[in-house]
């Protein structure tokens, strides 16, 4: 479709704001008004993203668990071990998700671990974590903030 | 709205007896805190040979809600600080059970007129001549809330007192039960930071308090003179920590990009002496810290409700998803900020 989704999201969000808001005399209708005209500029920020973002978290988090797997023991470390040679089969939003669940889901209990540990490894892990962690954020957030 | 003044005037005449020649109008719904839908009413009625004329709010529970709260709660603090140095509107009336007038609970209390609550209205006149009254006032009142006696008040009676080792672990066993209950996809800064607070409990509050528990620019009234005419949205008050309400009015979001100028009045610094002049009490740095971060997960906890509440179409108010998406965007970062091990995270 062209023009681009995100440039259209855009465009409408800009129809809202300057010719139907001051057609609008609800001062509460105004305020959804306002709103809807927010998430449709965050929505035009996210369709262009929203594939790179899962994909680019999915493949840190299976990176990290390849690098611990051996180092772990018993279920965990097999778990790992599977999750880390795992990968995308679609690049469909709704497909990346479905990796993208269960391996935050492992991320969260494979830094617990490694918080308890007192393995030498366990603090460059822990680092590595918290990279990825920040690393996902910053491709998280939005560009401004409306408040 | 014909159905909110109608309803509401048979109630009014079942409510006040002898009230003769009850009207309601002007029925407008407005925005009025997330977890109550809110109606601004004018209402007349002549009792005793005399006639009344006089602004109400109307607030009714919502068919699903983004933070779930018992109306009692909020209507019990207006009755507490009412006519008290915490200005607060008259409670007026409170409806508990489903009923044949709005259908749902509801509660009402006095209009405050003329005032703005926003912090768009800072960049205006004649408000943003009064940024610096209205910032100590609202710390101030803060400072009056944290040494208010719960006993004193009445709230000991109404609402459960925590012992004071057990504030910090009432207050994040219920907000990550929240998160557990309506998170849509797993949190690994927030179970990260929910571990890291068990891990290092808070010290014991130095008084049990009344925590307003939403306490922010957007949930107070203020005027044209500077003055702070109102304090809303009490639906999470609680008696704990008055930390907890002092980190939660600090929270970055409040002020965004700007953290040190929380709700985007007068500086921290600034604020928090106020804060402690007028409570009595000190920010211990430690507990603070602790609390502050709990403030993020606590914000966290809503943003990620709000987002079921949409996801799940049970409520589907664009200010859901603004919360959903803006909200948890800034308290993420803000959140990362205060776990992330300093010089250890490098962007790729």
């Amino acid at each position: 479709m062209k023009p681009e989704v995100d440039k259209v999201l855009l465009g409408f969000s800009d129809t809202l704001i300057e010719k139907i808001m001051p057609h609008v005399g609800m001062e509460y209708v105004q305020r959804d008004v306002t709103l809807l005209s927010l998430a449709l500029m965050a929505s035009a920020e996210e369709y262009d993203r929203a594939a790179d973002i899962r994909f680019s978290e999915n493949k840190d988090m299976r990176e990290i668990f390849a690098a611990v797997a051996e180092r772990i023991e018993g279920d965990l470390g097999v778990r790992l071990k599977e999750a880390g040679r795992s990968s995308d089969r679609s690049l469909r939003i709704s497909a990346l998700n479905d990796e993208n669940v269960p391996l935050r889901k492992l991320l969260i209990e494979l830094h617990a671990f490694v918080e308890e540990s007192n393995d030498d490894w366990a603090p460059e892990i822990d680092a590595l974590i918290w990279k990825a962690l920040h690393d996902s954020t910053q491709r998280r957030a939005l560009s401004f903030f409306p408040f | 709205m014909k159905d909110i003044e109608e309803g509401f005037a048979k109630y009014l005449e079942a409510k006040l007896g002898d009230a003769v020649g009850v009207q309601v109008s002007g029925a407008e719904r407005i925005h009025g805190g997330a977890s109550r839908e809110t109606y601004r009413v004018r209402v007349t009625y002549s009792l005793n040979g005399e006639t009344a004329h006089r602004g109400m709010i109307i607030r009714r529970d919502p068919k699903s809600s983004l933070i779930e709260t018992e109306r009692s709660t909020e209507f019990d603090a207006y009755t507490a600080f009412y006519r008290t140095k915490i200005p607060v509107p008259e409670p007026l009336f409170l409806e508990e059970e489903n009923n044949e007038w709005l259908g749902r609970p509801f509660f009402v209390m006095e209009e405050i007129e003329g005032c703005e609550s926003g912090f768009q209205g800072f960049n205006l006149k004649p408000y943003s001549e009064h940024i610096e009254e209205i910032g100590i006032a609202k710390w101030t009142i803060l400072g009056e809330i944290a040494k208010t006696d719960p006993i004193a008040v009445g709230l000991a009676s109404k609402m459960e007192m925590p012992g004071p080792g057990t504030c910090w672990k009432r207050e994040l066993d219920y907000w990550e039960n929240v998160i557990d209950q309506d998170e849509l996809e797993p949190q690994p800064i927030i179970r990260a930071a929910i571990r890291n607070l068990r891990k290092t409990p808070p010290p014991p509050p130095q008084a049990i308090g009344v925590v307003h528990g939403d306490y922010r620019t957007g949930n107070f009234l203020y005027d044209g003179t500077g003055a702070v005419r109102s304090i809303l949205d009490w639906e999470m008050c609680h008696l704990g920590d008055p930390l907890e309400d002092l980190a939660w009015a600090m929270t970055p979001l409040w002020g965004w990009p700007d953290a040190n100028r929380p709700g985007k009045l007068i500086e921290r610094d600034r604020a928090i002496k106020i804060w402690e002049k007028t409570s009595g009490l000190n920010v211990n740095p430690e507990a603070f810290a602790w609390w502050e971060t709990f403030a993020c997960v606590k914000g966290l906890a809503i943003w990620i409700s709000s987002s079921r509440e949409y996801n799940d179409e049970k409520n589907q108010d664009p200010i859901m998803i603004i919360s959903g998406w803006y909200c948890t965007d800034v308290h993420t970062r803000v959140l990362l900020d205060r776990l992330a091990p300093k010089g250890g995270v490098k962007s790729r």
